[in-house]
């Protein structure tokens, strides 16, 4: 468990990292916290040429509230500062929600989001969320203008997103959380702090008809990467919530998972714990009946 | 000889009457401060100047012949010093190879395995080459250069399919590939066969593996001048690798020094040879440099070794009144490949066949144990060995037949558990259980869980309103015995040839009064040391800090067995003992020198937690020289829990003359450092036969086989949706005989029902059908992390073992023993099941599955 030799640069501006990834694409990783690189660096699981280590780039350690009302994440930030900021818990309650079911605090103190995102482990809590939250993917590569890749967009493989070989995922862009949400996150796992079987990060708002609104429910752990429940939302979508209604979502959801087996568990016990985990989350939005976050 | 104060043998007190001793449950050991503090010396720590750093190529491989290994472009790549074949290395290495003298029905096929394979290779993971490099990193760059040309054959990739008619043979000498088989019977099979009540089950334990925090490795360097190698091992046996090693290599065991450094935990993995410590050693001598290796993690997935993969069927038959009539059961071990040096494959059979009978009346009992070899890696020692799995089956049993007869689970079992009066039994499994009182192990646990308030609590769960369909409570429950600090009639009846199953001690006395104590069983964190010097202490009366223990280095420390078994504390402290009385005797020959006088006419006295010798002339006394209650006494400083646990009172007040202050004739007393000041002056003249010095040694063969036993009871949470099982809480009452250090007991009870609730619920090292080992890392292989282990309460009886002078009864492995069946028991009680079978670990989907065959309980119980 030793890595294969590597070349090191440890640049301390975005421009500069561009300019490596440019030079070397493929043959280049980015190291942020190291929670996924480190051990498949010591595994051999990969054998990159350059490690471009980003820990001296001030500028990505950047967060806080932008300027759409929005909370923006910058690519350095460790999950614990968000775990430990009390203006993101007020911010994003459904994000700070999910914060400590992600692997175990002294993973979290190094561990970044983009970090997460990009390793792109499809039972990372982070896909389910940035897919309930409709976040904004903001994208560096030297010589053409950043981008910006919606959520939904983001993912585009198991282990594969919309971040290239030459690209620097800069930003997460939350957008503000809309007033009088409801969101439940769940997920279950053999141990607490393992990569879940299956897990939802869900929002829905209730409208004045008292109907389910703008509903968002971002799975992980059931498929090849994260992925949204569109059959569910939009059996959940216009009618009003409660116990039956979030049944038939769950079930919905039960038919439009496609999980994966493997050595933890089999494809359909993956579908009957999506089925579980999303009507306990929708459960538990409906009954933050009152609450009025954001 | 007899230490006086176990030879009272006081009734044992009643589990819910026992209270821990003030002070004791937090006494960190010293032993313990360093290793927390990061001052320990590890084997890693050991960096001799310019070693070479092992790395293994591996053969992706589960069957294959070796065609060709070319290892040019790795010897050429940087920093390599060499790389080695089997080709080249068979010559001048033998075998690793584990005789068994199999007696009675039994039959056992030994197996060569090479520590680098040259023509076969029969398991993914076995060495195919070695090569020595600068530092570990170039080491493994160069291993992937190694260029091995398999040609790949068929596979046996488990039990069931190894015993197969016209399977594929894993050894040539095996037919039919089983490599252990053994038959036994007692008592008279016609109330089996008459009796009303049958009940059946078959459950599977996975395989799994100790997961010390520190790995496995090993540093070897040769002394060309003269000719002898040193030897560093995370070892648990220090004697027995010597010995392996000197097989393996040719070269005299007197050569070789094997010493274990600290230790990062044990649990059986390191007590067998492995195949990189033989090539380690090898290469030193062939290198005559200094050679390293570490093991990582995944080589320790891999390639440490795995234990259990036990199949028991087993059916029970019981009278119309719960009364168990008979027991029938057979093993099927998946000991992987090759039959691990020094204790064999048939490790597992004999162990699950003595366990199955458990601490019940059992009438008639058949058993048969088989080993077979597939192409896995070979298992060795953990933990408990075969023994968890008396208790998983049986158990479960048990509460069967309490089913069929109408009785609960308590009370089908007090109807079935020896009671001390029928003390000592024995048991069909071969064992002779010697002392405890089973029936109040059962009552203190359930006393203290309390049964009443958590049957309360499984009642409200399974009628709760919304929930009760999904969130259950279960209580499970295990009663069972542990032969522990087997000794050599043990091991000759199990023909296990190479553990020597006893111990010694050496204990000098120096100059200046300071205690050094050399004993054969070492420590890998279990607090040893602290354990040791404490016997040491109150033995001879002086204080526990002037006492130096040293373990585990060959060069040194006396020959023994080393530390597995629950041996340490039966076996090594038994040495230690014996070697305390010899002492007392040397002391009190020198001070009948001093005095002129016949050593009947001075005894040894401890006062005041001080021993010395004192004149008693004016009387005639008896039993010259040996202390009366010297392991009793108390202690220079400190509280002094006993070891019979009444209190240092109690135990003077056993022998008259030390309990009075001024109490001997003579009034001329010498103290142990005055004593030792004579002992090596040469002004001091000595008579005929009294040797110069003060140096004992005592090997010692413990007269008879302590048996703890224990009842565990644990209350389970099942979601039945998810599947999830959670232990809310676990009660432990133990009879391990006399304590030695609470902080030490408690520390093995609760680490091992940790592990236990693994078995239970996480832990498997997965192969697929084609014999590819999938469980790589610790995201594969779950063991329990500090969510998953509820508290333990530990409730402590202590009945002295009649069967040893000290009646000390070994527990390092009762908690691993107890707890899969107890967590197996509640999540069955929790869903209302009775499975056939059962494979382990009850994962989440699988406890959805046997929800889904779950019944209605019964709401009202």
């Amino acid at each position: 468990m030793k890595p294969a030799p590597f070349a090191y640069r440890d640049p301390d501006s975005v421009d500069e990292v561009l300019a490596l990834l440019a030079e070397h694409g493929d043959d280049a990783k980015l190291l942020a916290g190291g929670q996924s690189l480190g051990p498949m660096l010591n595994m051999r699981v990969v054998s990159p040429e350059f490690i471009v280590d980003l820990n001296r780039v001030k500028a990505l350690s950047r967060r806080g509230t932008s300027a759409d009302g929005g909370f923006a994440i910058g690519a350095l930030v460790r999950q614990a500062e968000l775990e430990d900021d009390p203006a993101f818990a007020v911010a994003q309650p459904l994000a700070a929600a999910a914060l400590p079911w992600i692997a175990h605090r002294p993973i979290r103190n190094r561990g970044t989001v983009a970090g997460s995102l990009v390793h792109a482990d499809p039972a990372a809590e982070w896909g389910g969320i940035i897919l309930a939250l409709d976040a904004r993917l903001a994208i560096r590569r030297a010589g053409a203008p950043p981008r910006e890749v919606e959520a939904e967009n983001f993912f585009t493989g198991i282990l594969e997103t919309a971040v290239e070989a030459e690209d620097l995922l800069a930003e997460i862009r939350l957008p503000p959380w809309p007033d009088g949400a409801r969101w439940g996150f769940r997920e279950f796992a053999r141990r607490r702090g393992d990569f879940a079987l299956a897990g939802v990060a869900c929002r829905f708002e209730v409208d004045g008809a008292g109907r389910c609104r703008s509903v968002r429910i971002g799975l992980v752990g059931v498929g090849d990467t994260a992925v949204r429940a569109r059959l569910a939302e939009s059996v959940l979508e216009g009618e009003p919530p409660g116990a039956e209604l979030f049944a038939a979502a769950a079930a919905a959801v039960g038919k439009e998972v496609e999980p994966l087996d493997d050595g933890h568990a089999s494809a359909a016990y993956r579908r009957h714990l999506a089925e579980v985990v999303v009507a306990d989350a929708l459960a538990e939005a409906w009954e933050q009946d009152g609450r009025d976050e954001g | 000889m007899r230490f006086a104060a176990y030879d009272v043998r006081r009734a044992p007190r009643h589990a819910n009457q026992v209270k821990h001793v003030p002070g004791m449950s937090e006494a960190s050991t010293p032993e313990h401060r360093p290793l927390l503090t990061g001052r320990g010396r590890y084997l890693d720590d050991i960096r001799p100047a310019d070693a070479l750093h092992l790395a293994f190529v591996r053969s992706p491989w589960p069957h294959a012949r070796i065609r060709n290994v070319d290892a040019d472009r790795a010897r050429r790549a940087p920093g390599v010093a060499a790389v080695v074949t089997g080709a080249e290395l068979a010559g001048t290495v033998a075998p690793i190879r584990a005789e068994m003298e199999a007696g009675g029905s039994a039959r056992y096929r030994a197996t060569d395995w090479h520590p680098v394979a040259a023509r076969t290779v029969r398991y993914v993971g076995e060495i195919v080459a070695v090569v020595a490099a600068r530092d570990r990193y170039m080491a493994e760059d160069a291993s992937a250069l190694v260029d091995v040309e398999y040609e790949p054959l068929p596979v046996v990739g488990d039990a069931v399919s190894a015993i197969r008619g016209g399977a594929t043979q894993v050894h040539e000498h095996a037919p039919d590939n089983v490599l252990f088989r053994t038959e036994w019977t007692s008592g008279k099979k016609d109330r089996f066969e008459q009796a009303p009540i049958r009940v059946r089950f078959t459950c599977r334990h996975p395989r799994v593996s100790g997961m010390p925090m520190e790995a496995c490795g090993a540093v070897a360097s040769y002394d060309r001048a003269n000719g002898t190698l040193d030897f560093s091992s995370s070892t648990q046996v220090p004697h027995i690798l010597r010995d392996g090693l000197a097989r393996c290599l040719g070269i005299s065991a007197g050569r070789i020094r094997v010493a274990a450094p600290n230790v990062g935990g044990g649990f059986g993995p390191k007590m067998q040879l492995f195949p990189e410590e033989v090539a380690a050693a090898a290469l030193a001598v062939r290198l005559g440099r200094a050679v390293k290796w570490v093991q990582d993690r995944m080589e320790h997935l891999q390639a440490a070794f795995h234990s259990r993969d036990v199949t028991v069927e087993a059916e029970a038959a019981a009278e119309a009144d719960g009364r168990i009539a008979g027991l029938r059961a057979q093993s099927l071990c998946d000991v992987g490949a090759y039959s691990s040096f020094p204790l064999g494959c048939s490790l597992d059979p004999q162990t699950a066949g003595v366990a199955l009978p458990g601490p019940y009346r059992v009438p008639y009992y058949h058993y048969i144990g088989l080993a077979v070899a597939t192409h896995k890696f070979p298992t060795g020692a953990y933990r408990g060995v075969g023994v968890p799995l008396g208790p998983l089956v049986t158990e479960e049993l048990v509460s069967r037949i309490g089913r069929a007869a109408g009785l609960d689970p308590v009370e089908v079992r007090r109807r079935n558990l020896l009671r001390p009066d029928e003390l000592p039994h024995e048991s069909p499994g071969g064992s002779v259980y010697d002392s405890g009182d089973y029936p109040a192990l059962l009552q203190g646990a359930l006393g203290r869980a309390p049964y009443d308030g958590w049957r309360e609590e499984r009642r409200k769960a399974r009628c709760g309103a919304g929930n009760g369909a999904r969130r259950r409570l279960g209580i499970g429950m295990s009663c069972f015995v542990e032969a522990t600090g087997m000794n050599r009639a043990v091991y000759r009846k199990r023909g296990m040839a190479h553990v020597p199953a006893f111990d010694s001690a050496v204990l000098r006395i120096e100059p200046g009064g300071g205690v050094e104590a050399f004993v054969s069983t070492p420590s890998q964190g279990q607090g040893h040391h602290e354990s040791f010097r404490r016997l040491v202490g109150r033995g001879l009366g002086v204080p526990e800090e002037s006492v130096r223990v040293v373990l585990g280095d060959t060069a040194v420390t006396p020959y023994g067995s080393g530390t597995f078994a629950s041996r340490s504390m039966v076996s090594g402290g038994g040495a230690v003992l014996s070697a305390a009385a010899k002492m007392k005797e040397r002391l009190c020959a020198v001070a009948a020198a001093r005095w002129e006088l016949d050593a009947r006419q001075v005894r040894f006295i401890i006062r005041d937690g001080a021993g010395g010798v004192e004149r008693t002339d004016a009387h005639a006394t008896t039993g010259a020289g040996i202390d009366r209650m010297a392991t009793h006494g108390p202690s220079a400083k400190g509280p002094a829990p006993a070891l019979g646990s009444e209190g240092a009172a109690s135990a003077s007040a056993g022998d008259g003359s030390a309990a009075s202050p001024r109490g001997a004739a003579g009034t001329e007393r010498l103290e142990i450092a005055e004593l030792a000041h004579l002992a090596h002056t040469p002004f001091l003249p000595l008579p005929a036969g009294v040797e110069p010095g003060l140096e004992v040694h005592a090997a010692y063969d413990p007269p008879g086989v302590p048996v703890s036993c224990a009842a565990h009871v644990a209350l389970v949470e099942v979601d039945r949706l998810t599947g999830g099982a959670r232990v809310l809480r676990y009660v432990v009452a133990e009879d391990c005989g006399p304590i030695v250090n609470v902080a030490a007991v408690d520390g093995q009870i609760r680490g091992a029902v940790a592990q236990g609730i693994g078995c239970a619920l996480l832990e498997s090292v997965d192969y697929d059908e084609g014999g590819q080992h999938r469980s790589a890392t610790l995201m594969d292989y779950l063991v329990p992390a500090v969510g998953d282990v509820p508290d333990i309460d530990i409730v402590h009886m202590e009945t002295p073992s009649p069967f040893t002078e000290s009646g000390i009864k070994g527990m390092g492995e009762s908690g691993i023993i107890g707890a899969p069946a107890a967590v197996v028991n509640a999540v069955l009680d929790a869903l209302g099941v009775s499975p056939s079978g059962l494979v382990l670990p009850l994962t989440p989907e699988r406890i959805v599955a046997l929800a889904a065959a779950g019944r209605d309980p019964d709401p009202t119980s």
